[in-house]
């Protein structure tokens, strides 16, 4: 059913920009063309994030920091498969992604597992890199409880995703 | 630990792991190639701002008082989030702190606020997750919609909530 509401967006929004006397075909080009720059710009990082992740895979370290924290995290009803997504996405969406596909990968895209990870990853965000990104515009040096608040509401949206790819 | 057991690997891995990451960038670029054509037919017809129009009560009553400028900054951080723009959605964002910022060296509740909304994700529709999950194969790349959408808010109305309530008493 959620499969309809793309193709349905789509044309909305071009209907919308037709009753809006925008030429969408021209918007369309401009917006392309955005995507070898944002891919540009993105490169860098996503190919250190690689990287760098694959390092701390391979090296053994993040199996033991999953070791670590998926009994606890299995407490709460999350599937132990996800720890490695959960410790990584709130640092970077990009080192997020590749977590993902991995997950895709070993465990199936349709999986529970897969579908708890793609619901986790499209509903949350980074905390880390928006925090010092938006404090650091202002003279602000002590940010108070903001990170741990959005800590618990990112371990929240975890739990949240599991539950609900249980019956949805 | 790697260096330590199998020097050799390790340059195995950066090089496995950088022919990945342009794979994926690939594969990305394909992505934000579709939804960034889309995204600026969106944009062009100023839907953002009259998303953000439609903002300015409730961020009203969330945030409080501030000036109008940084209230529509604020509008604009969080319809652009929505639609999915992260992009423009920081520029206004950054101005909206600015425009919070009193030389204090404690965080506003407003700050806070706009922090908490923004690390928690409120973007409607999670295009990038579907776009992979189609690229993986996925029967039915959209089913993960609604649960997204659920896991997307209730976790933002969390943050805005424990805010609120720790910090009451604060401005």
């Amino acid at each position: 059913m959620a499969d309809i509401i793309f193709p349905i967006l789509i044309v909305f929004v071009l209907t919308y920009s037709i009753i809006k006397k925008n030429d969408a075909y021209k918007s369309f080009q401009n917006g392309t063309v955005g995507a070898i720059d944002l891919i540009k710009t993105l490169l860098p990082t996503i190919v250190a994030m690689f990287i760098a992740i694959e390092l701390f895979k391979v090296s053994g370290l993040s199996q033991i920091l999953a070791n670590i924290l998926s009994p606890i995290f299995n407490l709460i009803g999350i599937p132990k498969e996800l720890t490695e997504l959960i410790i990584i996405r709130p640092f970077s969406s990009n080192a997020g992604y590749v977590v993902l596909q991995d997950i895709f990968k070993n465990y199936g895209v349709d999986s529970y597992v897969g579908r708890c990870a793609s619901v986790l990853m499209g509903s949350s965000d980074t905390i880390f890199y928006v925090a010092s990104i938006y404090f650091s515009a202002t003279k602000v040096k002590k940010t108070m409880l903001t990170i741990p608040i959005a800590v618990l509401c990112n371990i929240f949206c975890a739990i949240l995703s599991c539950l609900l790819c249980r019956f949805m | 630990m790697l260096l330590l057991s199998t020097p050799a690997n390790v340059v195995l891995t950066m090089i496995g792991a950088s022919k990945n990451a342009i794979t994926m960038c690939i594969e990305f670029l394909g992505i934000y190639a579709l939804w960034l054509g889309l995204l600026q037919i969106l944009d062009d017809t100023k839907l953002s701002h009259k998303l953000s129009q439609l903002l300015s009560k409730p961020v009203d009553k969330i945030f409080g008082k501030y000036d109008d400028d940084t209230k529509k900054n604020i509008c604009l951080n969080v319809a652009s989030n929505i639609l999915g723009l992260g992009s423009a959605a920081t520029p206004f964002g950054l101005k909206a702190m600015q425009g919070m910022d009193k030389g204090s060296e404690k965080a506003t509740k407003g700050m806070m606020l706009l922090v908490v909304i923004n690390s928690t994700g409120i973007q409607v529709l999670p295009t990038t997750v579907i776009g992979l999950r189609a690229l993986a194969g996925s029967v039915s790349p959209s089913s993960i919609l609604f649960p997204t959408i659920i896991a997307t808010y209730l976790p933002t109305i969390l943050g805005i909530l424990l805010i609120k309530l720790i910090y009451r008493k604060l401005k």
